[in-house]
């Protein structure tokens, strides 16, 4: 039986100027603040996950550490680990940060192409609409 | 901070031939992997040895923490030679009241060992995973290898790295591992000691000690001063210099290039270099 531990997938690059612990963290952090992962899922232990991403224990053990300082997972009896009830602030602050990382994108590219703002303003107003009255319209 | 399970080692010393092993403390965590780099000669091969019995130490203890019986890989394979693999399985049964056969025969097939063949056949590589293989068919709580990889091709030493990687998944069990194929240890050591004559000149986690070591090649004459520059090594084009504290370094000199140390740069850093 494959539980869902096994899915998670973190990526880990060398060229990322990130410690690998780092690049663990933020990983798995996204993913439950963007409830990939929800609360009571299981995580696989430190020691698995060490051995799965071929890096160091003390590695892993940092990112948990860090994942868990924030409230964000929580470990049961030092073995397994699991997801923490994750307050709807926090997800909605996660949504917060990447809509606004997304703008910035948008922002930037408009400005380098002389789009203008009022441009830019009524692209929003039309895809925020447009996208609800698509699905009134079905 | 030394926890219970912890390997530990005080005061050892072991002499011959005007060479002397001197090791003041030196502690191998439970639950981690520790690897122990140094040239040829350093004292490497003498510390295994007297860790786990094969050299008599002229002085120290050692405290394996209560810890399971260790399981060994020597530098060279001890087992006889005119003996086939798929015999060498019954020799270690009267050696080891839980040896596991099956674990054994997956293992070399695993590492496509033909057990139809004899030991002596086999070549330095292959030799060495035979030992692997017996070291991790027996329960233990420790493994303690001399040049593991040493004759192994790259494959071969990925997938060794592999079976370690999986008996770390038990938080009981310990890894000391000498090698002069730093490449290896920088892939699976959590901690790393440096060994030079017969002195453990440096010892700690190895990340830390990566991140706190540069590489900087500069101008032929030499004649770089500074904070931080520990050793310097001539090259045919140039100057190379070790730097201890890489960020400090750069803060202060941010027009120069320090590249992060690799584990041989250390190495050869520390043994060929002069002090500056």
């Amino acid at each position: 039986m494959m539980s869902k531990r096994f899915e998670m997938d973190i990526v880990i690059s060398n060229s990322d100027p990130r410690p690998i612990y780092e690049q663990i963290s933020s990983q798995i952090r996204s993913m439950i603040i963007s409830g990939t992962l929800s609360e009571g899922d299981p995580l696989p232990s430190m020691r698995i996950l060490a051995r799965d991403l071929r890096v160091s224990v003390i590695t892993t053990k940092r990112a948990y550490n860090d994942l868990e300082a924030e409230g964000l997972i929580t470990t049961v009896g030092g073995k397994g680990c699991y997801v923490s009830a994750v307050e709807p602030d926090v997800i909605r602050e996660g949504h917060l940060l990447s809509i606004q990382e997304n703008i910035r994108k948008a922002a930037d590219e408009a400005r380098e192409s002389g789009i203008t703002l009022e441009e830019l303003h009524e692209m929003v107003d039309l895809m925020y609409d447009g996208d609800r009255g698509g699905r009134f319209h079905h | 901070m030394i926890e219970v399970g912890d390997f530990i080692i005080k005061g050892l010393r072991k002499s011959y031939d005007g060479f002397l092993l001197d090791i003041p403390e030196l502690v191998f965590r439970q639950g981690y992997v520790t690897g122990i780099i140094g040239d040829n000669g350093a004292g490497k091969t003498t510390l295994i040895g007297c860790m786990t019995g094969s050299a008599v130490p002229d002085a120290g203890e050692m405290d394996s923490g209560g810890m399971l019986p260790a399981g060994v890989v020597f530098d060279e394979c001890p087992f006889p030679p005119d003996l086939k693999a798929r015999k060498l399985s019954a020799v270690f049964a009267h050696m080891f009241p839980d040896w596991d056969p099956r674990r054994f025969d997956d293992l070399l097939e695993e590492f496509r060992i033909d057990r139809s063949k004899h030991v002596k056949e086999y070549s330095r590589g292959m030799r060495m995973k035979v030992q692997v293989a017996a070291a991790l068919s027996h329960p233990t709580g420790m493994l303690v290898l001399d040049e593991p990889t040493a004759g192994m091709d790259p494959a071969s030493r990925e997938e060794f790295l592999d079976v370690i990687r999986e008996y770390m998944v038990d938080e009981g069990h310990t890894v000391v591992m000498s090698s002069h194929i730093t490449t290896d240890v920088e892939k699976i050591a959590d901690y790393v000691v440096l060994i030079e004559d017969g002195k453990a000149v440096l010892e700690g986690e190895k990340d830390a000690i990566m991140s706190r070591f540069g590489i900087l090649h500069g101008p032929s004459d030499g004649g770089l001063r500074g904070q931080g520059i520990v050793r310097r090594r001539t090259e045919p084009h140039g100057c190379s210099y070790l730097i201890d504290g890489r960020d400090e370094f750069l803060r202060s000199h941010p027009d120069m290039v320090v590249d992060p140390a690799s584990l041989e740069d250390l190495m050869i850093m520390m043994s060929r270099g002069e002090e500056a």
